[in-house]
């Protein structure tokens, strides 16, 4: 069993359009920043057991930004860098979660990790790349990237 | 009618508690706990005729939060909403003593079905 490209999308659309009242449109991964690239913001989350893997959210700041400001529902001037981290870090977990529903059992879900500034990478030394989607809301772009360690 | 809302997450306790008053139930009391060990303290001092609890939480996880009020015999109304939804945590939960399992992400109408039966 592993993950469909169709359902990380699917996954992602049902949390932005439920939690953030956003759509979402998958375009092209090869107009990305892509994971070799610095995002600004980034969010892991890793799956143990029966399956093993990390799941990466990676996006501007301004969309980490954005995103939170929905969630907590307060204006921007109100918000400060901890509530950005747990506003993704709780997306990063409702998609690595949902996913983790379509593995094998039994396996565990990490809490969140959250990195905030500087065009970082995020790597996971010993996986490898299963698949990623490049998604679109209103000009900004989010990256979700699947990584299966062996 | 008072619920207790169990997330390590400030922005999912909010959420959660917007949820609840979008679902109809404006006029019940809230009050919050960032992990199982916290939420224990308040179940003491509060006496929640609900628990609202996270499955994934630092300090100590909902079924374990679960299983310890069991085990102190505390059978308070408890319900998980957590990002993960598979068949063997359902069962999880269902055999601890859990009410029902909503996975996020969640809706309103998900949150009215579930608390019926609890909060009327």
């Amino acid at each position: 069993m592993t993950i469909k490209h169709e359902q990380i999308i699917e996954i992602a659309e049902s949390v932005w359009s439920s939690f953030l009242g956003l759509s979402l449109h998958e375009v092209d991964v090869s107009t990305s920043t892509g994971p070799d690239s610095g995002h600004d913001a980034s969010a892991t989350v890793h799956i143990s057991g029966s399956w093993n893997g990390s799941v990466i959210l990676s996006c501007s700041a301004a969309f980490a930004r954005r995103c939170a400001v929905t969630m907590f529902q307060i204006v921007d001037e109100d918000l400060d860098d901890a509530e950005v981290a747990d506003a993704f870090g709780e997306l990063v977990n409702m998609i690595g979660g949902n996913l983790k529903g379509l593995l094998p059992e039994p396996s565990q879900l990490s809490l969140p990790t959250v990195t905030q500034g500087g065009s970082h990478v995020v790597t996971i030394p010993g996986a490898r790349l299963l698949d990623q989607v490049e998604l679109e809301c209103d000009g900004d772009r989010l990256h979700i990237a699947v990584w299966l360690r062996a | 009618m008072k619920v207790l809302v169990v997330d390590d997450s400030r922005v999912m306790r909010s959420i959660v508690t917007r949820t609840l008053r979008q679902a109809g139930y404006s006029d019940v009391e809230i009050c919050q706990a960032e992990n199982g060990r916290e939420g224990l303290e308040v179940i003491a001092a509060e006496h929640p005729d609900l628990v609202l609890c996270d499955w994934n939480m630092p300090e100590m996880n909902g079924i374990d939060l679960l299983t310890t009020l069991r085990a102190q015999g505390q059978q308070v109304a408890f319900g998980f909403v957590t990002s993960e939804g598979s068949p063997e945590m359902r069962d999880r939960a269902e055999a601890a003593g859990a009410l029902f399992l909503l996975a996020k992400p969640f809706t309103p109408d998900a949150f009215r079905e579930a608390l019926q039966p609890v909060l009327g």
